[in-house]
């Protein structure tokens, strides 16, 4: 199960989409967050939906890849949904003891499961086509003109690109630790809520010692071959726009636009 | 040429003892040789190692590197140009996502011009054997091949000197054969000076010069017959002779003995063939 | 206690450019109670999901693991009772250690198992004993603190302070020097024998698994490719060479004596003493 989370990992596919610049895809991505949550219209939704399908086919990536990186962030879908469901004031549909269900709740429930459910495929979609040195690459380039304030661009980027090279390792490690204490008679499926959070202790200080480890040598890996920050560095992936980054961003801008156009004149 | 001139090293610890880990150490190292310094955990072999590129600034004594003293931090980024490093765990050094981005994180570091990468980086991957997998991410490797690519990501750097912390011992036995071929090959076909720090016997028969270290000393150096010849020695600091120079010692024990010193099982097999 | 497997079948949902399938597929295992196996074959053909299964770490999707009078199929439940007698001693096991002192440590899976008090301390005792760790100096240490060796030793004593009575060493000594690399594989066999465990073996050290296994299994993509008796096994120099794995060094010396032709005869694996004899009789039967 905790194997299946896709967030961080990447794919290699000769593709439209793996092509484009990184600051395009990171700047698409986040025009379309804005969007999703600036529409509640459901002709507004398949609209949405044929643009992800159109984005997933062309970025030649399974779709069965990405749905299933959906299946851990089911918890917290259910939660929203629910949230939303039974504390929504309105119009009341339905009543039993002390649980109110009302029809506006109903609506915003079903939206915002469905605005997370884009927006998870959508950062999956994002990681999976872009590998993590291009990503940031692309984050510190938008950074760049930051840096004037005092922005620490490229310490950000690398941080960050960092992290997401060590997910899938540290992924790989939380399940072997949790089935070694589980043979150990281990037990995170029972119990309460306090149970529970207890149980994890003989798994997260055993991740803790090893990320510190892994972080000391990589720290050294990094020193002894020449890391000293952003001076004098040169890029190996230069980053350059090109006339279908320059079209990608336009066409968003203009949904973006539009979609605001559409929000204040309702 | 490296040179190591008395070198000193000693930590405390908690309770403010003082523990020595490098005594008096000193060591030649010719280019093009092949070296190998081998001693059990806490021998200071690794220590020394970290000295060689300025991970540790001598306390004591001095570590020169073609005529540059390693002294303090403003000559370390030219010390650490001519002498690569490969560590032990082989994901704790991989720093890139794909190996390709890998290989190209140090020459990044070094500024190198961005449109040669590919090219350095294709040279590089080649030598190791790994050219046909650079979009690889690292969780996707094995650990040989990701051994082999950090020794690749130094490589690129066109380093003078390639010092290998312990390299093998995270490795199954294919993985450490593997590694092991690509230095063989490196020191014969590019005259690339190795440095292989290693606990395991067999990996340093091939050596031009062995070094055994115990508790922070030097204790043996010399060719590595020279030095299995003092099986005593190497006994008493309980280092394990190569199954190859047992089996010498047992047959010498039933009365028959060999004109040489075995090391490998083609070397014994060569002094059967003498006897036959 | 003895070990069935029954057509075990287990496919993983990985999606790759590749048509390889990962898994185990239609394991069949019959080990009986003391017996020592080896499991080997190269990175990745299925060894540790097959150990996995015998303390139902994963649920075989088809066919069934017996455990003595444990039933393991897809459906099982209430696993404590079978985790309880199979210990399963992972590659380096000494990164699941998180207590602050041995003591406590060792205690985690006999106290997960509902041992009282004075169990629990005997259990850890007998466990530490069992692997040479001094019990008064070393049970309010922390556990961090101690070397590589040390460190895997305590880990071990952890999963023997279950008390098991089937042991899973999946590459036990990886990562060791070889002085405590030695150490530990003769304390694991004086454990099997006196806590007459029935002992799976998972290396890739093939000079190791002839030390400590009567039985082996080779796997390569997630199927059981030959079995027999170590002895018949490492007989198969060739078949081991195309599956990626090693021969142990006596068959590797064999090998390049015949060679030269200076021996016919089959190209057994044994300890040095004794290929040593057979060596002095080769020079000898010729020079007479």
């Amino acid at each position: 199960m905790i194997k299946d989370i896709t967030i961080g990992q990447y794919i290699y596919k000769d593709s439209l989409v793996h092509k484009l610049d990184p600051r395009t895809k990171i700047l698409a991505s986040m025009f379309f967050m804005f969007g999703i949550f600036l529409i509640n219209d459901i002709s507004e939704y398949v609209f949405v939906l044929i643009l992800s399908a159109l984005t997933i086919f062309m970025s030649q990536i399974p779709i069965m890849k990405i749905l299933k990186g959906l299946k851990p962030i089911f918890p917290l879908m259910f939660l929203t949904v629910i949230m939303n469901m039974f504390f929504t004031q309105g119009e009341v549909i339905f009543n039993w003891a002390f649980i109110t269900i009302t029809r506006e709740g109903v609506y915003l429930a079903g939206f915002m499961g469905i605005r997370i459910f884009f927006l998870i495929i959508f950062t999956s979609l994002l990681t999976l086509t872009t590998s993590p040195i291009t990503l940031t690459n692309g984050i510190e380039g938008l950074l760049t003109p930051l840096k004037r304030f005092k922005v620490p661009a490229h310490e950000i980027a690398m941080m960050m690109s960092i992290a997401l090279r060590f997910i899938p390792t540290l992924i790989d490690e939380t399940d072997k630790i949790m089935k070694a204490q589980k043979a150990r008679g281990a037990d995170f499926e029972s119990g309460n809520i306090i149970k529970r959070t207890k149980s994890l202790v003989p798994i997260l200080i055993p991740l803790f010692i090893s990320a510190f480890t892994r972080a000391d040598e990589l720290a050294m890996a990094m020193e002894a071959r020449g890391y000293r920050g952003d001076e004098g560095r040169t890029k190996f992936k230069e980053l350059k726009y090109r006339l279908t980054d320059i079209i990608i961003i336009f066409i968003f801008t203009l949904i973006l636009i539009l979609l605001f156009i559409r929000k204040i004149a309702l | 040429m490296i040179k190591i001139i008395d070198l000193e090293h000693e930590y405390k610890k908690d309770n403010n003892e003082s523990i020595k880990t490098l005594n008096k150490v000193n060591i030649d190292i010719n280019k093009g040789d092949f070296v190998s310094i081998i001693g059990h955990n806490g021998s200071g072999k690794s220590t020394l190692a970290k000295h060689l590129n300025g991970l540790i600034i001598p306390q004591k004594g001095e570590v020169i590197i073609d005529d540059i003293k390693v002294i303090d931090d403003n000559n370390i980024w030219e010390i650490r140009r001519k002498v690569g490093m490969v560590f032990q765990n082989p994901d704790n050094q991989f720093v890139g996502g794909t190996i390709e981005e890998d290989i190209a994180f140090g020459l990044e570091n070094i500024g190198f011009p961005s449109k040669d990468m590919m090219e350095r980086i294709n040279y590089a991957a080649g030598k190791v054997g790994m050219g046909d997998y650079l979009k690889r991410p690292p969780h996707k490797l094995s650990g040989g091949q990701k051994q082999r690519s950090a020794i690749g990501s130094v490589l690129a750097m066109e380093p003078d000197y390639l010092v290998l912390d312990e390299p093998t011992s995270m490795l199954d036995p294919k993985g450490r054969k593997e590694v092991i071929e690509v230095l063989r090959t490196l020191n014969k076909q590019d005259k690339m000076t190795i440095l292989l720090i290693t606990h395991f016997m067999d990996e340093v028969v091939y050596s031009d010069k062995v070094i055994v270290m115990d508790k922070g000393n030097i204790v043996l150096q010399g060719t590595p017959k020279e030095v299995f010849n003092n099986k005593k020695m190497l006994k008493s600091i309980n280092l394990e002779l190569p199954k190859a120079a047992i089996l010498q010692e047992i047959i010498a024990n039933k009365g028959i003995n060999f004109k040489d010193e075995v090391l490998t099982k083609e070397d014994l097999v060569e002094e059967l063939w003498q006897l036959f | 206690m003895a070990v069935i497997l029954e057509n075990v079948y287990y496919k993983y949902d990985v999606e790759d450019n590749t048509n390889i399938e990962y898994g185990i597929f239609n394991i069949n295992m019959n080990v009986e109670q003391g017996k020592t196996v080896g499991i080997i074959g190269k990175t990745g053909s299925g060894k540790s999901t097959l150990m996995q299964h015998l303390n139902a770490l994963y649920l075989p999707q088809k066919g069934k693991v017996i455990v003595g009078d444990f039933i393991v199929d897809k459906k099982s439940k209430d696993l404590r009772n079978l985790r309880k007698k199979v210990g399963m001693v992972f590659q380096y096991p000494e990164d699941q250690l998180f207590e602050e002192t041995i003591f406590n440590d060792l205690a985690f899976g006999p106290k997960n198992l509902g041992l009282s008090k004075e169990q629990i301390e005997k259990a850890i005792r007998g466990a530490m004993a069992d692997l040479e760790l001094d019990f008064d100096s070393m049970k309010d240490r922390s556990p961090y603190q101690l070397s590589g060796g040390q460190k895997r030793k305590v880990a071990i004593a952890s999963v023997l302070a279950m008390n098991p009575q089937i042991l899973v060493l999946d590459e036990p000594t990886a990562g060791l020097d070889p002085k405590s690399k030695k150490d530990l594989l003769n304390l694991l066999i004086s454990i099997k024998n006196k806590r007459n465990l029935t002992l799976f073996f998972v290396s890739h050290n093939m000079d190791d698994v002839f030390l400590l296994t009567e039985y082996i299994y080779v796997m390569c993509d997630g199927r059981i490719v030959f079995e027999g008796s170590t002895e018949e096994v490492f007989k198969e120099n060739t078949k081991l060479r195309e599956l990626d794995l090693g021969v142990p060094f006596s068959v590797e010396v064999l090998e390049l004596l015949e060679k030269r032709g200076m021996y016919k005869g089959p190209l057994k694996p044994m300890e040095l003493e004794e290929l040593a004899d057979l060596l002095v009789g080769i020079i000898r039967g010729k020079n007479d």
